[in-house]
């Protein structure tokens, strides 16, 4: 370590790193430049020796001397080192490739097309002959180059290592020399750092060079030295006293600032923001419960702040700025002997430490705990006494008023100004009982507490009364210092006590009237009773009007539908009839006219066996026409009209050919007989369609009938639930023929005990409803069980969703979602009613899928 | 009669075909002349075989020096053709491959026969071609071809 730090290494390493420097870049850089030299050498040397050989060829060729070609190849063939291939290349005509002609290598397979180019140095030349024409290629391998380079190189290397090794050698020969007197300079300056003076051994020299000038320096240094460390060694005696004392004088001082510290219940702390670190005295490390060094960081505190004053603290303790800061917080710290919190007073403020040039906090942490105490009973009492409803008083000993509270001022209407130095005899009035003016003087004077009724005034001589509670104030020492009075106003109870006395000796008169007037009350009641009980029956009756106008106005719905059902089989009947009536008034007397009485057994005969098979449908008369048509074209050429016949036998039945059909054509006057048949069907075809008109008719009135048979019922009768259903879904068959369906899955054999026409309306409501929400596009299913002794009926309908906002109001008295003058809004009300009557319920679930209204009925003896 | 006709004949042509052995020529009007080779005949094959240069000494280890006919010369096509096969330009170039490969001395080439015949007359070991028509003035370098 010593050999690296001195000064001759340092003078050595200097000239020695400029040197291993300087050859480094030679050696770096002289090969490269030697070898691009080599390379453009050989390159011209190849060159020549290309064109000579060409000239070789030319002069071979064109003047038939080989011989100097032979010669010169010949040298070269034996000099191999100038080349490593020689390759003449023909060309034949200007069209095509060149090729090798001849080669020259040390290598049996050489070939030239396939070597590494970028490996040879190849040059060219190229020779022109009335015989041929060519090139002549000779390469030199790079790698040949670069082994001459080499050495070349090597013992330039050689010599450079030598130079560097001597001249580096020589350098730390002269850099010993060199240094050898600084060292004995820095020698003895270190021995003078180490008071070793004895072993100071530099003499004054006379040359005036800089070492001699720096060696004579350092004599007269370590002479000023000696003096100056005498002198020290004096001062330092009487410093150690001067010390001593003022360290016992500092200590006693402590002694005393801890105690007044503990007296104040005072501690200093020392704040370093960019550490987080506190110092504390050991006081207020006890006050503030830090034991760990993780408790002195700033987060510890703030978490013994009560969250109120946090933001305070923490904005006191880091904005860093030189102005002092005071403030009070409150902690989280349990008081014992209040049982409250801990309150502390915390100056601070940042100086610089001069040492370490940072920031740091400085200032004293006060416990402050009884003075809040205080301030927080004081304000509450002062709160008390200023806000109090009551007027509080307070006067000296001579009865001055010192201090009021401003329910005073209200009640008095006197002002802050004129109260206060006067005495409260200011209140008093003419009226105020002399006795009690007694009584307080004297209690006054006795220093004694006592309470009294007054009567006063106010300013502007309005009477009150007051509860006066009178107390001396005393001192800490129990000396009187004047008196404190609490007036309760007491006006109102005055004249309630008044009122009071009034009323008890009313009331005792009314009572002798109350007692008369109740027996008059009981004959007017049983009156009231009997007006009440003929209302209900009103009531009652009015109800049963609601639900048969109700009924009948659904009925009034119901009516055009049922008009329009009837209407249609009428049509039919009418127009069935006129067609029979145009029969037999012409064509049926015609028709008989026309055949013989042969003709007319086999047209009763065809009429039988047609009459049993049903109209086919005009499509199939059509395609039975087309087929007989090709059939009695075919077999019946002789028949002029097939066409009509055709259609005239597809129309009364026929389908192909069939033994009744080569029959009929076999008779001469098959026409009129064709005619006469059809003629018959067709009045069988009217009588059936009257019938069916009829019978439809009967239905829609019969279910009319049931419907409508009157609310008057009184007694439950027996009747089938699914017929009873189906009757309604007749009636409202003209609303649901089109677009809507309702399946009625009730099974047959179902009995109902109950108001037939009033469960009618149920259903009749139900379905109707469902059809108008859904504009009669909706698909119903009616389904039945029976469980736990109770008729389940429900009407499921897909029709919109009821919303779920009224689904709760629909069985509601005049609620209706319809418009104005459409619906009375008691359909669904009456119908739970009518469900209510037979003791069942009724309920609604709808979703958007399905609205589901389910009766429960409970099952009836019958 | 007829048939010692015949007889004659033949063995007439069986003479002059003996005759015709000892003067065989290289090619017509063209006769091979050399100068101590050790050999006074030659078979066409040995003549062609030491022509192109596969053959670089003579039996008794001396040089084979060859004297063409040069492209100026009329001589130069019909050597060409005759032991190389091929043209006066194509011996050319036969021969700069030679010299290229290092496998035979290069030969002399010369415009006349005088020149030839005084080349081969100087030169032991030379091997030359001249007209039949000059053979009086080599008349003591004249190789004999025999048949192979």
């Amino acid at each position: 370590m010593k050999i690296f730090g001195s000064i001759s290494f340092k003078i050595w390493i200097y000239f020695s790193s400029i040197l291993f420097i300087s050859s480094a870049i030679v050696i770096y850089y002289f090969p490269n430049q030697q070898k691009q030299s080599i390379l453009k050498y050989r390159g011209n040397e190849l060159t020549e020796l290309s064109r000579t050989i060409a000239l070789g060829v030319e002069l071979s060729l064109d003047v038939n001397d080989f011989q100097k070609l032979n010669k010169s190849l010949g040298y070269y063939r034996n000099k191999k080192s100038e080349f490593d291939f020689l390759v003449v290349t023909q060309k034949k005509s200007d069209s095509e490739k060149e090729e090798i002609f001849s080669q020259i290598s040390d290598s049996v397979k050489f070939n030239f097309y396939a070597i590494d180019t970028s490996k040879y140095l190849i040059k060219s030349a190229v020779f022109s002959t009335q015989i041929m024409n060519g090139k002549v290629i000779i390469g030199l391998s790079k790698n040949r180059v670069n082994n001459e380079v080499q050495k070349t190189n090597l013992p330039i290397y050689i010599a450079l290592v030598f130079i560097f090794l001597i001249t580096v050698i020589l350098f730390y020969v002269v850099a010993r020399n060199v240094s050898a007197p600084i060292n004995v300079v820095i020698y003895n300056a270190k021995l003078l750092q180490e008071e070793k003076y004895e072993l100071f051994n530099i003499e004054q020299k006379k040359s005036t060079d800089e070492i001699s000038q720096l060696q004579n320096a350092l004599i007269n240094l370590k002479d000023s030295l000696l003096l100056q460390k005498l002198e020290n060694k004096n001062l330092l005696e009487n410093l150690e006293d001067k010390i001593t004392e003022r360290t016992e004088n500092l200590n006693l001082t402590l002694l005393k600032l801890k105690e007044a510290q503990d007296i104040a219940e005072l501690g200093y702390y020392s704040f370093y923001k960019n550490l987080d670190r506190f110092t504390f005295s050991e006081n207020l490390e006890e006050k503030l419960l830090i034991k760990t060094s993780e408790a002195k960081k700033l987060e510890y505190l703030k978490s013994l702040i009560d969250k109120e004053y946090i933001n305070e603290f923490e904005t006191n303790f880091t904005k860093q700025t030189t102005e002092p800061f005071s403030i009070e917080v409150k902690t989280l710290l349990p008081d014992t002997i209040t049982g409250t919190f801990k309150w502390f007073a915390i100056n601070g403020k940042y100086y610089k430490d001069k040492q370490t040039e940072t920031d740091y906090l400085s200032g004293t942490i006060q416990e402050i705990t009884i003075r809040k105490n205080a301030e927080a009973e004081l304000r509450k009492l002062s709160q008390a006494v200023k806000n109090s409803f009551n007027s509080i008083i307070i006067t000296d000993l001579n009865q001055k008023i010192t201090w009021i509270n401003d329910s005073v001022l209200k009640l008095t209407e006197y002002s802050r100004e004129e109260i206060i130095g006067n005495t409260p005899k200011m209140f008093q009035s003419s009226e105020t009982d002399l006795e009690t003016k007694k009584i307080i003087r004297e209690s006054l004077i006795a220093r004694k507490s006592f309470k009294t009724e007054i009567l006063n005034v106010t300013k502007n001589g309005n009477k009150y009364w007051l509860e006066l509670y009178i107390q001396p104030i005393f001192s800490e020492r129990g000396v009187a210092e004047g008196f404190m009075a609490v007036e309760i106003d007491i006006t109102e109870r005055k004249e309630k006590d008044k009122l009071i006395l009034q009323y008890i000796s009313e009331i005792e008169s009314k009572q002798k009237e109350i007692v008369t007037a109740n027996e008059s009350l009981e004959i007017k009641v049983a009156d009231k009773t009997r007006d009440l009980e003929f209302s209900i029956l009103q009531i009652q009756k009015s109800q049963e009007e609601i639900v048969k106008k109700e009924k009948m106005a659904t009925l009034g719905v119901l009516i055009a539908g049922i008009a329009h059902e009837v209407n249609t089989p009428l049509g039919a009947i009418k127009a069935s009839v006129d067609n029979l009536e145009h029969l037999f008034s012409l064509e049926f007397v015609k028709a008989i006219n026309t055949i013989s009485l042969d003709d007319l057994k086999q047209v009763l005969a065809l009429y039988t066996k047609l009459n049993v098979l049903s109209t086919p449908s005009t499509i199939i008369q059509r395609q039975n026409a087309k087929n007989l048509l090709s059939i009695i074209s075919e077999n019946y050429p002789e028949i002029e009209n097939a066409f009509v016949l055709s259609k005239e036998l597809s129309s009364i039945g026929f389908e192909s050919m069939n033994v009744d059909l080569i029959a009929l054509l076999e008779t001469s006057n098959y026409a009129n007989i064709i005619k006469t048949v059809k003629l018959l069907l067709n009045i069988q075809r009217s009588l059936k369609t009257i019938n069916e008109g009829a019978v439809k008719s009967g239905k829609i009135i019969r279910a009319l009938n049931v419907y409508s048979h009157g609310t008057d019922q009184e007694q439950q009768t027996q009747f089938n639930l699914k017929e009873n259903i189906d009757n309604i879904i007749t009636l409202l068959s003209n609303k649901i023929k089109y677009h809507a369906t309702v399946k009625n899955n009730i099974p047959e054999n179902i009995l109902l005990k109950g108001f037939e026409d009033e469960l009618s309306q149920v259903w009749t409501n139900i379905i109707n409803n469902a059809l108008q929400a859904s504009n009669n596009k909706c698909n119903i299913v009616i389904d039945y069980k029976n469980e736990n002794n109770l008729h389940f009926i429900s009407i499921c309908n897909d029709g919109p969703k009821i919303p779920d906002i009224i689904i709760d109001k629909i069985f509601d008295e005049f609620f209706t979602t319809k418009k104005r003058g459409e619906g009375t809004g008691l359909g669904l009300n009456i119908v739970k009613s009518i469900v209510e009557k037979h003791h069942g319920k009724i309920n609604c679930i709808s979703n958007e899928k399905n609205t589901i209204f389910t009766i429960n009925l409970p099952v009836t003896k019958i | 009669m007829a048939f010692k006709k015949f007889i004659i004949i033949v063995v007439c042509l069986l003479i002059m075909g003996k005759a015709n052995n000892a003067i065989a020529q290289i090619a017509e009007d063209l006769i091979v002349i050399a100068n101590d080779i050790g050999v006074s005949s030659l078979t066409k094959k040995q003549v062609i075989s030491y022509l192109k240069g596969e053959k670089n000494f003579w039996e008794k280890r001396k040089k084979v020096l060859i004297a063409l006919p040069s492209s100026k010369s009329e001589l130069a096509t019909i050597v060409a053709r005759s032991i190389y096969k091929t043209s006066s330009e194509g011996m050319q170039k036969y021969w700069l491959s030679l010299v290229f490969q290092g496998r035979a001395d290069p030969p002399m080439f010369f415009g006349s026969d005088e020149e030839t015949i005084k080349f081969v007359t100087s030169n032991k070991g030379s091997i030359g071609f001249i007209r039949t028509k000059n053979k009086s003035q080599a008349v003591d370098f004249l190789i004999e071809i025999k048949t192979d």
